[in-house]
Order: C-alpha cells, then sequence, then structure tokens
C-alpha cells in the first residue's frame, strides 16, 4: 500500500539541476507491483531498455546485497535496489553482476526470494550511480520521482537553491513566490512527489 | 637500461657511487628486481632503519618507453613498519626518466653520520651526491618548488618530506607528477624512513637529452602498444568510469556492498559517503577549474587522476583518490570533500601514507583524542605529524603503535600495517589476501584480476568452497608479475575481458626485449617473486601467527550484514602452498 504524497513541481537552473541530480545518489522512490521481477521493474515500469542494462548495468546493489540475476530477484516491499556501471579494483570486478570472482563475496550475495506476487504497489528506493546518474537520473527528474517528505525538505532548505528556483507549484497550486523555509507546514505526506524542469528542457 | 646504480651512504666519508652491470637479475624489473635485490642482499634480520638494510628504486621492463602505462616505479627495502620485505610503487615521471638515464635501479646502501642529509643529481652525464642542509625539514612541496628554481623543469624528482627524515613508520617517497609537483607516493610500508635513514633528502633525474628506450622490433612493438592502447580505451572501466570519476567511483559501490569501513571500522556503511562520492567530487573540480581527468605521467592512456582546486580556484593537491577519501572521510566520519582535500594534501607535503595516517586519525579518534567527525581536529593532528611533536611522532609511526599506546583495541592491521578501504568481513575474499600477503595488509597485493588468463596454477572453479583462498593465491601470484613489469596494476581492469589485451601487453614486453615470454612464464615471475618474499619474512621471524586478521574480525558483527570474518586459519595458511 502506497502512502499518499504530496505533488510538487519545479522550474529550476542548470545549477539547481546538478544538485537535485546528485541527490539521486541517496535514493528516490518509484511506485511498482510487488512480485514482479527486477529485470521487469527496471524496464517496463523505469522505462531502461534492455539494451541500456545490458552495455551498461554492470553493477546491481538489492538490499545492499550483489545481485547477479535480475530476472530471479523480485520486488518486495523496502527494497533498496542500486544501479552502477563497471567498476575498478578486485572489490568493483566481486561486485559485478555474474563476476567470476563473485566467490569472493558469496557472504553478502543477494539470494533470490520467493516471489510474493501479491500485486500490490509498493514504492522501490532507488539508487543511482556513476554512468547511470547521469545517463538516466535526468528522466527521472522530469518524469517525476518519489522522495522522503524529510531528505528532500532537507535539499532544499540546505541553502544551496538561493536563486536557482525560478517556480514552484505545490498540489497544483503556483506559488507566488519561491520559498525555501519552513517548508514543512507546507507538506501534509510522508513522501513529496516531485518533478523539475529547467531552460532546455522541453 | 642494463646497469645497478649503487651508493654507498657510509658514515665518516663521502658518499661512494659505483656502476654495475645488471648481471644475474637481468629480466627483472620493478617489484620483481626490488624484491631479487633485497632478499638476496639483505639480512632479514638487520634493523630496518640500520646500514644493512637498502633502499631499492627501480622502474618497470617497459618504463622510459612509448609504452603506454609503463610509468610504475617501484621501491622496495625491508619494512620500518611491518619488518618484512616491502615493496611499495608510484606513479608520476621517475620511473620514466631512471629508465631513461639507462638505470635498472638504485640501490641505496649504508648510513651516514647522524643529521647528514643528501641530494643526489643524475642526468645522462654524471651522478652527484652532495650535501643539501639547505633542504633539510622542508615538506615535499617547498622542497620542489626550490629544487625547479635550481635545476628547471627538465626534471623528475623522488623525494621525502619531514616524516621521512623523522623517520617514521608511515613515511612515504613522493614522485613527482607531469607538473614536477610532488603528489604521487609509494606510501607503504614506511619506505620513507629507509630513504631518511639513508640521509637521502631528494633524487633528482634529469631529462635533458634523453630519449626513448629503444624497442628491439620497433614495428611489433608499435602494433602490440596500438592494440594494448585500443583494449584500454574500449573497456569501460579503463574507457569510462575511471577517467571520468578516478578511483574515488568505487566509494559509493563499497558504501552499497556495505563494506566501507567507517568509524574505525565499526559499520560497513556511511550516511555521507554521496558528499565525498567520485561523482561530487568530478563536479565539484570541474566547477572550481580543476581537472576530473588528469594522467600521472606521460603515457598513461587511462588518466584516472584529477587536479582539485579549493574555493578560491587554486591548486590544492591531485584528486584524492578512494583509499584517502575513504581513510580520512569515512573511517574517521569526515563528509566534507574540501577538508579530506586539504589532508591529501599534508599527507603528500609532509610524506605520510594516506592509508596508515586515515586508519591512525580514526584510532586516535577511538582513544579520544578527536570526535569522529572533526575535520579540523583531524587536520591538526596532521600537522601534528608534520611538526614531529611527541604526539605526531606516535601517531606518524602507524596506526598499530598508536593503538597501542593510546590502549585502543580495535587496530585494524596485519603485519603492523593499515588495512584499506574494504572491510574483510563483509568482503571475506579480500581479507584472505590482507591476511596473508607478504606486505602486511593490502588491498593491491591482489588486486590484479588477472589470475585465470594467466592461468595461475590451473583454471580456479570459483564456485568451490576453497575458490576464495585459491583465487587470493593466484591473485596475489598475478599481481606480482604485473607489479614486476612496472604496467600500472589498472590495466588488470581490461586484461580481465579481454584477453587479446592481455596478449598485446605480453606482446609487447617481447617485441621489447626480443623475448617468447607466455603467459605461463609471467606467472612465473609472480611466483618466483612471492616465494623471494615469503622466505624474507620467514627468516625476519614472521610465522603463521602473522597471517591472521586482528581478533575482532572474528567477533564484531559488521552491519548492515551482521558479516564476521569466518575464512578458518587452516584455510589461511594453505594459501602458499604450491
Amino acid at each position: 500500500m502506497i502512502p499518499e504524497a504530496d505533488i510538487l513541481k519545479m522550474v529550476v537552473s542548470e545549477n539547481a539541476f546538478s544538485e537535485f541530480l546528485r541527490s539521486l545518489q541517496n535514493g528516490f522512490y518509484v511506485k511498482s507491483p510487488e512480485g514482479i521481477s527486477v529485470k521487469d521493474f527496471l524496464t517496463e515500469i523505469c522505462g531502461i531498455t534492455d539494451e541500456y542494462i545490458e552495455e551498461n548495468v554492470k553493477t546491481v546493489f538489492i538490499n545492499n546485497k550483489p545481485a547477479d540475476k535480475l530476472h530471479q530477484v523480485f520486488i518486495v516491499p523496502d527494497m533498496i535496489c542500486a544501479l552502477s556501471g563497471a567498476m575498478p579494483g578486485l572489490v568493483g570486478a566481486m561486485m559485478r553482476m555474474g563476476s567470476f570472482y563473485s566467490v569472493l563475496r558469496e557472504g553478502i550475495t543477494c539470494e533470490s526470494p520467493e516471489s510474493g506476487k501479491s500485486g500490490d504497489e509498493v514504492l522501490v528506493k532507488i539508487k543511482l550511480f556513476n554512468k547511470i546518474l547521469y545517463d538516466k537520473g535526468p528522466e527521472f527528474l522530469f518524469k517525476g520521482i518519489y522522495a522522503d517528505k524529510a531528505d528532500l525538505i532537507s535539499l532544499l532548505e540546505s541553502g544551496v537553491f538561493e536563486s536557482e528556483i525560478s517556480e514552484m507549484e505545490i498540489n497544483k497550486k503556483k506559488l507566488k513566490k519561491v520559498i525555501l523555509n519552513n517548508l514543512s507546514i507546507e507538506f501534509q505526506s510522508q513522501f513529496i512527489y516531485y518533478s523539475i524542469e529547467f531552460t532546455g528542457n522541453s | 637500461m642494463d646497469t645497478i646504480l649503487r651508493i654507498k651512504m657510509s658514515a665518516g666519508g663521502k658518499p661512494e657511487v659505483t656502476k654495475e652491470a645488471i648481471g644475474s637479475f637481468a629480466g627483472l624489473g620493478g617489484r620483481g628486481l626490488t624484491t631479487a635485490i633485497i632478499a638476496k642482499e639483505v639480512d632479514p634480520l638487520c634493523h630496518p632503519l640500520g646500514e644493512e638494510n637498502k633502499l631499492v628504486i627501480a622502474p618497470g621492463l617497459l618504463s622510459g618507453s612509448a609504452g603506454a602505462m609503463s610509468g610504475r616505479l617501484s621501491i622496495g627495502c625491508k619494512s620500518p613498519l611491518t619488518g618484512g620485505i616491502k615493496e611499495s610503487n608510484s606513479g608520476g615521471q621517475a620511473a620514466q626518466v631512471l629508465a631513461r638515464l639507462g638505470y635498472a635501479a638504485i640501490v641505496l646502501e649504508g648510513k651516514p653520520a647522524e643529521g647528514e642529509i643528501y641530494k643526489i643529481y643524475i642526468n645522462k652525464n654524471e651522478v652527484k651526491v652532495e650535501p643539501a642542509p639547505e633542504y633539510k625539514m622542508l615538506p615535499n612541496y617547498d622542497l620542489i618548488d626550490k629544487v625547479k628554481e635550481k635545476y628547471g623543469d627538465k626534471i623528475a624528482c623522488i623525494s621525502i618530506g619531514p616524516a621521512g627524515e623523522m623517520k617514521m613508520g608511515s613515511a612515504s617517497i613522493a614522485c613527482t607528477d607531469m607538473e614536477i609537483r610532488p603528489a604521487r607516493h609509494a606510501g607503504r610500508g614506511g619506505v620513507g624512513a629507509v630513504m631518511g635513514a639513508k640521509g637521502v633528502k631528494l633524487i633528482v633525474l634529469d631529462e635533458t637529452g634523453l630519449e626513448n628506450r629503444k624497442p628491439v622490433d620497433e614495428e611489433k612493438f608499435r602494433a602490440a602498444n596500438k592494440e594494448f592502447v585500443d583494449g584500454l580505451r574500449k573497456h569501460a572501466v579503463t574507457g569510462s568510469a575511471l577517467p571520468s570519476y578516478g578511483t574515488n567511483v568505487l566509494s559509493n559501490i563499497i558504501n552499497e556492498a556495505g563494506g566501507f569501513p567507517t568509524n574505525n571500522f565499526k559499520t560497513g556503511t556511511f550516511a555521507g559517503t554521496s558528499k565525498i562520492s567520485g561523482e561530487t567530487y568530478a563536479e565539484l573540480m570541474t566547477k572550481r577549474g580543476g581537472q576530473p581527468t588528469h594522467g600521472c605521467h606521460r603515457g598513461c592512456v587511462i588518466r584516472c587522476s584529477g587536479i582539485y582546486h579549493d574555493k578560491d580556484g587554486k591548486y590544492l593537491t591531485k584528486q584524492p583518490e578512494y583509499e584517502t577519501v575513504w581513510s580520512h572521510g569515512a573511517n574517521c566520519g569526515i563528509d566534507d570533500p574540501d577538508v579530506i582535500a586539504m589532508l591529501d594534501f599534508l599527507d603528500d607535503n609532509y610524506g605520510v601514507d594516506t592509508i596508515e595516517m586515515g586508519a591512525t586519525i580514526a584510532v586516535a579518534m577511538d582513544a579520544g583524542l578527536a570526535k569522529f567527525g572533526d575535520g579540523k581536529a583531524a587536520i591538526e593532528l596532521v600537522h601534528e605529524v608534520g611538526k614531529g611533536t611527541p604526539l605526531g611522532r606516535i601517531l606518524g609511526n602507524g596506526a598499530g603503535i598508536t593503538g597501542k599506546v593510546f590502549g585502543v583495541e580495535r587496530i585494524p592491521v596485519v603485519k603492523n600495517q593499515a588495512m584499506p578501504a574494504y572491510d574483510p568481513r563483509a568482503i571475506q575474499g579480500i581479507g584472505v589476501t590482507y591476511a596473508t600477503s607478504t606486505q602486511g595488509a593490502d588491498h593491491t597485493a591482489g588486486y590484479s584480476i588477472t589470475a585465470n588468463i594467466l592461468k595461475v596454477g590451473g583454471f580456479v572453479d570459483p564456485l568451490k568452497p576453497e575458490g576464495q583462498v585459491e583465487l587470493s593465491r593466484n591473485l596475489q601470484i598475478a599481481t606480482a608479475a604485473i607489479d614486476s613489469t612496472g604496467m600500472c596494476l589498472f590495466i588488470a581492469f581490461a586484461i580481465l575481458d579481454q584477453p587479446e589485451t592481455f596478449q598485446a601487453m605480453l606482446d609487447m614486453l617481447n617485441s621489447f626485449h626480443g623475448l617468447n615470454l607466455t603467459a605461463d612464464d609471467v606467472a612465473d615471475i609472480g611466483k618466483k617473486v612471492l616465494t623471494m618474499e615469503r622466505d624474507f619474512n620467514k627468516k625476519a621471524g614472521f610465522t603463521a601467527i602473522d597471517d591472521r586478521l586482528p581478533a575482532y574480525f572474528y567477533k564484531e558483527k559488521l552491519a548492515p550484514h551482521d558479516a564476521l570474518f569466518t575464512v578458518t586459519d587452516e584455510e589461511l595458511d594453505s594459501v602458499f602452498n604450491w
């Protein structure tokens, strides 16, 4: 069951866009049916193509555990899914999907849980790193993602967005003036569904 | 490059310079050569800072050529930190110039009278060893500024900072980079203290009038080098991840794996990781006019380094590497990129190993000398080291000494050398290498991921229960072999996945030297090197007990996986059975 979410739309500068993009390293949420495979989640729900995954997504963590077979791991509540490109070093090689060196991290390898297949909608936390962050992060931000209210407010109130956000719309009401403090009173729900636009984004 | 230059820093007289043919050491370079000389000529029971120890400085087999990635400089001795044999290597320009000068190695021997300090100047015509009191106790950056004023900019330098002069166990040896900045270091094991004990502050290598070394078969070498470079450029790690974000691209990943040691190895994840990740650093460097992509020596095509500017847009240091970001960052609870960059600069300037120093400060924080997360206090502690205060002398001698002095039980060392940036409880395989490496806890000892290409000891089935031990063994052999070529270990990523790139590297070696080395031959070099190193350590007094992790790794569970190190003593003792 997905909790209610407030809706926030922003028009931002390129600097602000970079800040939002970088924040995706910490994670954001996407709605998904419970029980589908992680592979289906990434392709069908997130819109990342098979070809892109094959070519670029070389390292995946599910709940802090390196995963090897995305079609055999199923979406469950409170799941965290982190996506990365190929990483350097022996440990980087160990962590790769299907790595020859996976035995060296077998104690933490993601086991394939039974599929619940309840069909209920859940929020999956996604973290994007390195190449995947810069390739796919913008698409998520433009389309819209769920953020934990406290995390997003903390980011917005961090002081880096002064003069960087030109428009703000909360729950379909456009604000006359952008506000960047005491934001907690503007949002009632635990989650905020937000999307951004910036100059050049049609 | 068939000459060994020996400089005897004798007490009570002028240092003696002799040159000799490489003789029985022919065919060896890098770690292979440093280990062979130390194993043959140094008494394993000698005092590391005494006159019987030697410091061997050796470029690789392809250094000084037009071959890509051939610029590692190996430095070997008996380590004052571990008490065993040591090879520590560095990037920068020194290996290239030393090889073009025709030297397979410089061997510093003997010991001058206490307090005497020398500089060594080498050009294509002469070797001069002269007193250098004017350089005494200068930090590396100040030293190199003065050296450039005197010798110009056609030089590469090898130097020590105050930590080396004070013979601290964490002292490093600096090599200048392409911009003649002392930013590349042979960091591990206190090699800088041995150089300090030899009374050598500085070696200036003048490249005026030097040309690239010529291969035996120029055409084949050129073709092999092209194939090798193409292989590196097309690979996702060497062609994209490393150039874009540097080695610190690993921070997010190791943190996500729960193996990012935090607050002196108390947990495996750090809440502030995204603030100090490779992605964040790359953006910051670009924004401030630095460079997120930069090579540490000419001929590097991976360019995993970078140039870090401060808030005012001025050069502060090189891009902090993953190990530095971890050791001074997560391991000390610090999530400010500028603080970590300042600590990186101070490490380089005073001349200390960035892994050892970060691990030491974390131990000091556990002892209550500062709070985890207090960047200002961490900076002050490194200044104590540079100034050589009584506290600084303790810290400068590493995590093991610091823990003992302040009564800390959690000291992450093996053979008294601090562990690098991967917690062995979450990543058991790396723990096998930490425990059994001849070098002390060292991630690069089993770093090269070419084991099955080299087919060391046959093809390993990683799914077998004993796979971790077998893999660690083979990785250590492969790494010793690659270290002996003087190639940057980062080539390993491409030659793991692309056998044709590995073959190209072999073809480079063969066409350059007129050899017919096979993969088996290269593996044999690795085995021989490890055998010599194990033998040295055994004679120095090491036993199976030294091939263990500290006790708390077996009994304190690491979050988030609640993992313990579970590889048995019997399995660890079988690593070197061949």
